[in-house]
């Protein structure tokens, strides 16, 4: 099958590698080849996380700029600054939920305006789809803990603690693709969006 | 069981380089295996460790990569198959050890795993290891993918064992930290126990022995050179009178490349996977036919000058280029686009681009630098030095965790080279200027590579304080154990801990003092004091990684403070001179998010109103 490129980003502690490791598990199991890369010399310590997975008849494990055909952001600043990554034909997936770095605490740095980023990015690529998917995973009980969710890759104690109190939430990931599968984020939801899903996922109803 | 242990070949797992890796070496038996962790090399050692708790396996964290090395090569030597997995900056300490190593050789097979970085993303430089084959004169392979990668490990025993000394498997990051599909094979069955026949004429390397094991060595150097130019490892795909000679990832690069510039009936590629001894041979078969070269590798151009000194041995006059302007870089790393661009302006070729969205009008996105975590006593025991010295002292630091306080608000770091530079530049600094010196450096580091400065700095009476940070683990590669370090709570037997209060009073300090650093006031007057010292003193400054006692099974809950809004003066103390990442501005006034804070009561002890306070929990 002819290449597709995913780049994901988000900020260390969101998930990123896990993201992108259900990805490639899926794509093994569907029998689809799979390669992935990601950069995350320091991602403990509240960095940049990307990660690349590269779909179908491709051997390279990375993403030149202006070649992915699908960039998913998991913190909107993280997301504008990949955009060099999009071409026109990028789709753009972005949660809404911000996670300003700590430049911006101290002065250093101005957080950007999201909503005229995106539409400024809206112009330039295929397709922008954003929504506050923080919101959302808070609502189904998955509440993102930022930075105390790392597991611990040497001894995986805690991934294994977790594992067992675990409850068999609607994932995230499943809540937004149901969401978007009903072409409810198109218009880059705003808050209305974001309550009515809310309301729909405390009623369970999916 | 350890995944990395199934035993059901022909099975399909998703593995990242360094899980594959691995998974190559115990397909291949490996016994016996050391290392000092370092990005991107660390993985590796973190399954084979596991695993060696599972099985008959021995592995484990050397004080350095010299002494990973010397213990996999006294293991090799007696027989068993063994490995030393590093970076490739530890290549450099274990460099002593492996020159001579290619002299003695080995019985058993003895692999030794070096991690490149080029473009420095956790790295001090991006050093090209391909020169330690030249330099040791031992072969080494370099793979192109992941699953690769675990066939070469296998096969890198079998040359080990067939050539009697050591091989080198180098990688690069985007070999480690990429995943491919990767099948397992058949696991061969350790052998765990080794013999030593004395040979003393073989082993010990006095000048007259050396001088017979260096002829040994280049006999062995050209028996290696004939297999690299039959490896399959090294290989000619495509026809025409285009050649692409390449290696590692840019092998990658180069197929994507020919596939997408439609160039593949008119071109020649070369994969070199056997890259030392160099395959002259196989590269002068490459040539026949060629009209003009394009050598494409990240980092030095080692491919390029000796299929240059190939092509002149064989008479070929023909064009042959790869490093230079208007081409590939010696610097960073590449990318399929670049590559592209760089193959068809190379052939002339019109390139069809790939562009980039205009940036135009696109706000500027505020740098996200990796900070210390909230809570880290590093911040703790920075801002105290810099309360008592300020920009007075010269602050040499080291390599792990705390290299992140050269940032400001802390700005807690002046000079740094290597592993345990901190204690050496130390005195350099001192004598040179006659200014205060306080040093840094980390519990794993000061282990690694710290003694050595430290007892030269006792002898010749050098006036500095070393601060060393234990914070009970080596952190910045994902919490291995060092010799510091009690395994006993995370369930591990059999260790005995070094204490460093101990060792340092052994070599000789005469002014030490142990620190709590969340303690400020405490701290500051230990800093006051070991600064006052004439000669050298040693803080140790014990507080354990808040990440690490996370993971803990006696882990504590943590409880966050908070700001209490009406006591608060906005001085802003706490943000301006802590820079700690729990701390955000809400409407110009600071906050703490209590998801982030984990309550180390450092702001709480800075703070001139007295307004940050634990949260009450109800």
């Amino acid at each position: 099958m002819d290449p597709i490129r995913l780049i994901i980003v988000a900020v260390g502690g969101q998930g990123n590698l896990l993201a992108s490791r259900v990805l490639g598990e899926a794509a093994l199991a569907a029998n689809v080849p799979v390669r992935m890369s990601e950069i995350h010399g320091m991602a403990q310590r509240g960095g940049v996380v990307e990660s690349a997975v590269l779909f179908g008849d491709v051997e390279s494990t990375i993403i030149s700029d202006g070649e992915a055909d699908a960039l998913v952001g998991f913190e909107p600043s993280e997301t504008l600054r990949a955009a060099k990554k999009c071409g026109k034909d990028t789709v753009v997936i972005t949660n809404l939920g911000q996670l300003p770095p700590f430049t911006v605490a101290i002065g250093k740095g101005v957080y950007p305006d999201i909503p005229s980023s995106l539409d400024l990015l809206r112009q330039r690529v295929k397709k922008v789809i954003a929504f506050d998917g923080t919101g959302l995973a808070i609502k189904a009980g998955n509440a993102d803990e930022g930075r105390r969710k790392r597991t611990d890759p040497f001894f995986g104690l805690r991934e294994e603690r977790r594992d067992r109190n675990r409850r068999p939430d609607p994932s995230e990931r499943e809540l937004v693709l149901r969401a978007s599968l009903r072409g409810r984020f198109d218009q880059g939801g705003g808050a209305t969006t974001r309550d009515r899903e809310a309301r729909r996922v405390e009623k369970g109803n999916l | 069981m350890h995944k990395l242990l199934t035993d059901s070949p022909g099975e399909k797992m998703l593995m990242l380089g360094n899980e594959a890796i691995a998974r190559g070496a115990i397909e291949a038996g490996v016994a016996f295996g050391a290392t000092y962790p370092g990005t991107p090399s660390s993985e590796i050692s973190e399954y084979l460790f596991r695993i060696s708790h599972e099985t008959d396996l021995y592995f484990e964290y050397s004080t350095n990569e010299k002494v990973a090395l010397e213990i996999a090569a006294g293991a090799a030597v007696c027989g068993l198959r063994s490995m030393a997995v590093m970076k490739h900056v530890g290549m450099n300490v274990a460099a002593d050890a492996l020159m001579t190593l290619a002299y003695v050789g080995v019985r058993g097979g003895l692999v030794i795993v070096c991690a490149d970085d080029p473009f420095m993303f956790s790295s001090q430089n991006e050093q090209d290891n391909r020169y330690y084959g030249k330099l040791s004169g031992l072969p080494i392979l370099e793979p192109s993918t992941g699953d690769e990668a675990k066939e070469m490990v296998k096969y890198a025993f079998d040359l080990s064992e067939e050539l009697k000394e050591p091989v080198i498997l180098r990688t690069t990051t985007r070999i480690n930290h990429s995943s491919f599909v990767v099948e397992l094979g058949n696991i061969r069955r350790r052998e765990t126990r080794g013999d030593f026949e004395k040979n003393p004429f073989r082993y010990v390397t006095v000048p007259a022995v050396s001088r017979n094991l260096h002829k040994l060595l280049l006999q062995n150097y050209d028996k290696a050179l004939a297999t690299a130019n039959r490896s399959p490892w090294n290989r000619i795909s495509g026809d025409g009178k285009w050649g692409i000679a390449c290696n590692g990832v840019s092998y990658n690069y180069v197929q994507d490349a020919v596939k997408e510039l439609g160039i593949s009936e008119r071109t020649k590629v070369l994969r070199v996977g056997f890259s030392h001894p160099f395959p002259n041979g196989l590269v002068q078969e490459f040539l026949k036919g060629c009209e003009r070269v394009l050598v494409v590798e990240e980092g030095e151009p080692y491919m390029e000058e000796s299929v240059k000194a190939a092509a002149q041995e064989a008479g070929c006059t023909i064009s042959i280029r790869g490093k230079g302007d208007e081409l590939f870089s010696r610097l960073f790393e590449f990318d399929p686009a670049l590559v592209r661009r760089n193959v068809a302006r190379f052939f002339g070729l019109s390139e069809p681009m790939s562009e980039s969205i205009s940036a135009a009008g696109l706000p500027e996105i505020p740098q996200r630098p990796p900070n210390l975590c909230a809570g880290c006593p590093h911040r703790a025991t920075f801002y105290s030095v810099r309360k008592v010295l300020g920009d007075d002292a010269i602050y040499p630091t080291d390599i792990g965790c705390y290299t992140l306080g050269l940032l400001p608000p802390l700005s807690m770091a002046d000079f740094l080279i290597c592993m345990g530079s901190s204690v050496g530049t130390a005195a350099g600094f001192a004598r040179a200027t006659g200014r205060k010196v306080v040093a840094f450096i980390g519990d794993s580091t000061f282990f690694h590579s710290g003694l050595p400065g430290l007892v030269s700095a006792v002898h010749h009476n050098h006036n500095f304080t070393l601060v060393i940070l234990d914070n009970g683990t080596t952190a910045m590669t994902g919490h291995q154990p060092h010799p510091g370090v009690d395994l006993r709570p995370l369930g591990f037997e059999g260790y005995s801990t070094v204490d460093i209060e101990t060792v340092v009073r052994g070599l000789g300090v005469k002014h030490v003092t142990v620190v709590e650093p969340l303690k400020l006031k405490k701290t500051q007057e230990a800093v006051k004091e070991a600064v006052e010292f004439k000669g050298v003193s040693v803080i140790i400054s014990r507080e354990i990684c808040p990440l690490y006692a996370k993971v803990l099974p006696d882990a504590k809950k943590t409880r966050s403070f908070h700001v209490a809004e009406a006591k608060c003066a906005n001085h802003r103390v706490c943000i301006n001179d802590l820079g700690c990442p729990a701390f955000y501005l809400e409407d110009d006034r600071v906050k703490i998010n209590e998801n982030v804070c984990i309550g180390c009561a450092v702001c709480a002890q800075i703070c001139p109103e007295n307004a940050i306070l634990p949260v009450k929990t109800a």
